[in-house]
């Protein structure tokens, strides 16, 4: 009796365990069907209330409740593309960083909370999350900033399953405002509470049928309509009113309140007689919703015509973005590149270039060709990542200027887009990075900061147009380099560069030569005022900073000045250095490839892969912009590289010269041995 | 067991530049036995035969391929241990040393051939003239023409658009051996001419 009652005792923790793992595997609704589930479901809001459509009172739906009910919202929320702005640990590798760009101030400042060297946090400027919503929230998913300060704060709890986002903010933050309640403090928690959080909006991505509209979610974003977001973009219903048009004392309490906080009114034809709304779910994404974001175009008159570029080879042999960089319901999505270490502890080497196409162990998958690489010299593969001659455009002889989603927001309608619309990056710059060249994409900072014991610390960029507005005087529909090296060319000056005679002949009949010579004086003169105006700003932010000898900097376009008696001075720092980031699309097969052709597109003293010039570029006039060349960035010896290059010279001579000594080789080899049998058949017939 | 063993090759193709930094200073350490053994053997041995001078470009011609060979074998080897690759400025002297081999191997052999020509018969029945050689440096010069065509064939041969990468990774190992065959047989070589000038 006693060993049945022993052995009972012994089994109950595993029974308890297996009964917890039973409940942990049924906590979330699945069919385990490749067929994937159609999505019938009724919707819930962000109390987790379920919602009337038909209802004139109807909520917005909540994607945490309506989507959370059978997928783990606490796990996806931790997924890559939703840490955005806050700490996530992901040091691994640096990416695309947020560029904070303010046209005013001549500010393009790269962010990152995961600790990318060259990025700064956002919460160490005193950006806050409303703020990185109203100003990325266009590209954003949802999640992460749009949670609130209470995600910020490091809570592992979602603020949408009911925890305030802020000190002041009470019940429920993800819920929206209503008619009847008290309005709070004027605090930014006053308008979280009147906007609702942005929830992550799994349909962003995982919407099948394309009418998702990223321009209605960025839209009901600029108008702070956050809680509204998902339910307009989705086109479930019609959203009406906008919360930044209300004051920040706005009073829910009020007897017209309700007339003025944005109304949902759900479309008839999207909801079934149940009260079931269809979501047309697809599990891996569609390429267009990755290109929403991960968008990036060539401009400049340099280029050429988009329709004259090749798309991806990967996408054009029919596979998909989700088919690499994939991820489990943790939302971990696979970066690709070598050496990764997945979050979700999966191994994932066989989804990088290298796992996939040469690597023995694993490689293959979806029908990956391996690659030859015929007469391709082993060592290629220890200096070189795949990405340096497989990935983006050949280089120039200067990396063009380029425009991608995150930065430029890209995807929405605009008239703007063009190769002056900051923040200035460039592409392609091939830069070593551990150990191996690989194509790079670059942004100088510039941002108006405080220099102390040699580090130049960021200021808060509406600080500082706060500080500098009234010196800076950047008129509506112009932008700080216009207004800092306004010039206009006296007949004096013009008398001085094209002699008295011609000084005062109509522009449109001057000749090429006179032309660039005034251009080449305004220039001047441009640079000149930049420095003045620049030196008088300084002086004023100088009042805006606390006496502890901070002196104030402005870091633009590979330089940092500060004030100096005759105009700011320039000065080199490493806060001016350029943020630059691997990249890896558009991918090249393998006859497109670099040095497919030749060997001279790399071993040559002119190949714009090492004698590239790279200009920095910012918002600071600059007559004299600092210039490398790829060679010097990419931090290789000159000489050596002359070296190799001058051997590559002889190099098809010396294969002829090569065999032809080999053939004298072996001929005097087979010839002796020759010699040598049959003098060893002399000695066995002799024995 | 018997799968294993047939797998090894496979393991240690994955892992060749490794192996050889291992099996490097072993080769280097069977060459030192080899002269060891000789020495030691040479020791109880009757008295070698008379020696034949050596002509001004026969010895310029010696020195300066046991120099080449010399000199590529430190670049490489070097780095390798050193680095654990051959790379930049190794590689490039390393590059430099090879085509000087390339041009010095025929002429060694079309110049000394004849008179490595190894003794075939019984002791005692080869000629009673001057040689210029001992039979352990007759055996290592013929070693180095033999690995000296290896070394050079597989480095040519990976110049041009023939092979692919696990090719390329053939031609690199079997480089990486001949080339340290080739030095030990140098190295060989040294000692037995020295060898025979100074018991001459």
């Amino acid at each position: 009796m006693n060993w049945r009652l022993l052995a009972m005792a012994a089994l109950l923790p595993w029974i308890g365990r297996a009964a917890w793992a039973a409940t942990a595997e049924t906590r979330f609704s699945q069919t385990f069907s490749r067929s994937g589930y159609v999505h019938w479901i009724e919707l819930y809001d962000a109390k987790g209330d379920m919602i009337d459509p038909a209802s004139p009172d109807a909520a917005p739906y909540s994607p945490v409740h309506t989507c959370g009910r059978c997928h783990d919202y606490e796990a996806i929320r931790h997924g890559y593309h939703f840490s955005t702005g806050q700490a996530s640990g992901d040091s691994s590798r640096r990416g695309e960083p947020w560029v904070w760009t303010d046209d005013r101030t001549g500010t393009q400042i790269p962010l990152s909370a995961r600790g990318w060297p060259g990025t700064y946090d956002p919460a160490g400027l005193g950006i806050s999350e409303w703020d990185l919503v109203l100003k990325f929230g266009r590209h954003l998913a949802g999640g992460g900033p749009g949670e609130g300060p209470s995600a910020a704060a490091g809570s592992d709890q979602p603020a949408a399953a009911g925890d305030p986002p802020a000190a002041a903010a009470p019940k429920d933050p993800q819920a929206p405002a209503k008619a009847g309640e008290k309005a709070e403090a004027k605090t930014p928690a006053a308008r979280w509470r009147l906007s609702g959080q942005l929830p992550i909006d799994c349909m962003i991505c995982h919407s099948k049928d394309r009418s998702y509209s990223p321009e209605v979610w960025s839209d009901q974003i600029a108008s702070q309509n956050f809680a509204w977001a998902p339910t307009a973009a989705l086109g479930l219903g019609r959203v009406e009113g906008k919360v930044s048009a209300l004051p920040d004392d706005f009073d829910a309490a009020s007897a017209d309140a309700k007339a003025k906080l944005p109304k949902t009114t759900y479309f008839p034809h999207r909801v079934s007689a149940d009260k079931k709304v269809f979501f047309d779910v697809v599990r891996t994404p569609d390429d267009r919703a990755c290109y929403y974001c991960h968008t990036t175009r060539f401009t400049g008159a340099e280029v050429a015509p988009q329709w004259t570029h090749d798309e991806d080879v990967h996408l054009r042999a029919g596979m998909t973005c989700s088919d690499c960089h994939r991820n489990g319901i943790e939302h971990q999505t696979v970066r690709g590149f070598e050496g990764e270490t997945s979050p979700s502890g999966q191994p994932v080497h066989t989804l990088s270039c290298r796992g996939c196409h040469v690597d023995n162990d694993g490689g293959g998958r979806l029908g990956a060709p391996r690659a030859v690489h015929k007469g391709l010299p082993l060592v290629h593969f220890d200096r070189l990542a795949c990405t340096a001659c497989h990935s983006g455009p050949r280089p120039g002889a200067k990396p063009v200027q380029i425009l991608t989603s995150m930065a430029h927001g890209l995807g929405l309608p605009a008239h703007h887009y063009g190769e002056k619309l900051p923040p200035a990056m460039v592409a392609p710059v091939y830069l070593q990075a551990g150990g191996a060249l690989a194509p790079h994409r670059m942004v100088w900072p510039a941002f108006w900061g405080a220099l102390k014991d040699g580090k130049i610390s960021p200021l808060n960029p509406d600080k500082v147009y706060d500080a500098l507005r009234r010196t800076l005087r950047v008129r509506r529909g112009s932008n700080f380099t216009e207004a800092v090296s306004e010039v206009k060319l006296t007949a004096a000056d013009k008398a001085k560069a094209l002699g008295q005679e011609r000084a005062g002949v109509a522009e449109n009949e001057l000749t090429g030569d006179e032309k660039a010579k005034l251009e080449e004086l305004t220039a001047a003169m441009a640079a000149d005022a930049f420095r003045k105006k620049l030196n008088e700003a300084l002086g004023e932010l100088k009042k805006a900073l606390p006496a502890d000898g901070s002196e104030p900097v402005y870091v633009a376009g590979g330089r940092a000045y500060r004030a100096g008696a005759d105009g700011a001075e320039a000065f080199d720092h490493g806060a001016a250095e350029p943020y630059a980031w691997r990249f890896a699309h558009d991918v090249r097969p393998a006859r497109d490839a670099t040095g497919a052709a030749s060997c001279f597109e790399c071993h040559a003293d002119d190949s714009n892969y090492f004698a590239g010039v790279v200009t920095a570029l910012g918002p600071a006039p600059d007559g004299q912009p600092p210039e490398s060349t790829m060679r010097q960035l990419a931090g290789y010896d000159p000489t050596m590289h002359k070296a190799w290059n001058l051997s590559f010279q002889g190099r098809t001579a010396f294969k002829f010269f090569g065999f032809a000594s080999l053939g004298v080789l072996a001929l005097v080899l087979l010839a002796y041995g020759a010699l040598a049998v049959m003098a060893i058949a002399r000695f066995v017939r002799r024995l | 067991m018997f799968s294993d063993i047939c797998r090894l090759p496979i393991a240690a193709s994955s892992h060749s530049g490794e192996i050889f930094r291992i099996a490097l200073p072993l080769g280097l350490l069977a060459g030192a036995a080899i002269v060891l053994l000789h020495l030691v053997i040479t020791r109880f041995c009757g008295k070698a035969p008379q020696r034949r001078p050596w002509r001004w470009w026969e010895a310029l011609i010696y020195l300066g391929t046991l120099g080449i060979i010399a000199c590529l074998g430190f670049t490489a080897f070097a780095a390798v241990l050193r680095l654990g690759a051959i790379g930049g400025w190794w590689l490039f002297a390393h590059m430099c040393g090879a085509g000087a081999l390339v041009a010095a191997l025929p002429v060694l052999a079309l110049m000394w051939a004849d008179s490595n020509r190894l003794q075939i018969g019984p002791a005692g029945s080869g000629p009673a003239e001057p040689v210029q050689f001992l039979e352990i440096a007759k055996v290592a010069y013929w070693t180095i023409l033999a690995s000296g065509l290896v070394v050079s064939g597989t480095m040519i041969v990976s110049m041009l658009p023939w092979l692919g990468t696990p090719g390329q990774q053939l031609m690199l190992d079997v480089h990486r051996y001949a080339g340290l065959v080739c030095v030990v047989a140098a190295g060989v070589h040294l000692y037995g001419v020295a060898l025979r000038r100074l018991s001459s």
